[in-house]
């Protein structure tokens, strides 16, 4: 799911909510179920409060690790 | 005044350091508990955000969007309290059915007290959800104890906006001094150290930052911490009215900068 939000923030991280960008009706129920407080805000935002979330920390930690490694790839 | 003050950058401008021009300004824009205002609104962004307009920056970048009151504070701009902005904003949360608020337009960090206290406001108040705090991170670089305050209000998010990933393009794009390209950098690491949530935005435009460049800036927030770095809004520069007058008067022309194509 981390790393789904992260794809979604780089089309658009800032300017509108998470669940506005999810298409599917199940992984927006997912994201409501597991992220309820946090579903309603923009996608960075919502990456920035995971990390912050003990429970959470290590698997942002660990898909951002992932993440960054295409990321720098594409320039 | 040890020097004039800086209004619009132009070729062969003498740096500022950027901490004296957080005193100036604010011996124009802040008066106590107040700070100038131009506007109070809503806008679309952050999924819909009611907006402070407020007047002073400490940096002159010369793409920035901002209105002229940033070049002259003293001709812009009306002195609202803290519970003046607080009520101002909420007003316009009813009017607009938002429950997002955030200072634009210039520095919301200068003004300290009246910013603390309006974030008094907003944490008493159950019905905002988010506060954004827009900042080029000048002054959390500065002084880690104005971030560990920031740390004690749970509905803050901070936006560090950063300008280069050279010291030197650093200086030709806001006007500032050399030395203060790391202070944005180290306001990363506080907010980090104070565990306050944030991320991190940068002006990537590939029309005024090389891709070497855009490189190093991602390598230096991949060094401090590598969900900063992956988490990073890229910012392009658009057509403002105030844009293209600062691009003029600096010598780049707008109208020969904005046909170039957005290409990495």
């Amino acid at each position: 799911m981390v790393e789904f939000i992260l794809e979604i923030a780089e089309v658009e991280g800032e300017d509108y909510n998470l669940v506005d960008m999810v298409r599917d009706d199940s992984i927006r129920e997912l994201l409501y179920k597991h992220l309820s407080e946090l579903a309603s805000c923009p996608p960075r935002i919502v990456i920035s409060k995971l990390y912050l979330k003990p429970e959470w920390r290590n698997v942002v930690d660990y898909v951002a690790h992932r993440f960054i490694e295409r990321k720098m790839s594409s320039y | 005044m040890e020097a004039s003050y800086p209004r619009m950058l132009y070729r062969g401008f003498k740096p500022f350091d950027p901490l004296w021009l957080v005193r100036v300004t604010e011996d124009i824009v802040c008066r106590g508990d107040a700070r100038k205002y131009t506007s109070f609104y809503a806008t679309g962004v952050y999924g819909g955000i009611a907006t402070g307009y407020c007047v002073g920056c400490c940096l002159r970048c010369f793409y920035c969007w901002s209105g002229f009151s940033r070049d002259f504070p003293e001709l812009y701009g009306d002195y609202y309290s803290s519970l003046d902005v607080y009520k101002r904003i909420k007003k316009v949360m009813r009017v607009y059915g938002v429950k997002r608020t955030r200072i634009s337009g210039g520095e919301p960090t200068l003004c300290r007290e009246h910013l603390l206290k309006l974030l008094d406001y907003i944490e008493r108040d159950r019905d905002i959800e988010l506060f954004i705090l827009e900042t080029n991170g000048i002054l959390f670089g500065y002084d880690k104890n104005y971030v560990r305050e920031l740390s004690n209000y749970s509905r803050v998010h901070v936006r560090v906006s950063l300008k280069a990933g050279y010291p030197e393009t650093f200086t030709a794009r806001t006007g500032a001094k050399k030395d203060a390209f790391k202070l944005p950098f180290e306001a990363i690491k506080n907010l980090l150290k104070y565990n306050v949530s944030f991320h991190v935005a940068a002006m990537t435009d590939p029309r005024l930052m090389s891709s070497e460049e855009r490189r190093e800036l991602i390598r230096l927030l991949r060094e401090i911490d590598e969900v900063v770095a992956v988490n990073l809004e890229e910012e392009v520069c658009d057509p403002y009215d105030a844009t293209i007058v600062r691009m003029h008067v600096y010598g780049v022309d707008p109208v020969e900068f904005f046909k170039k194509e957005l290409s990495w």
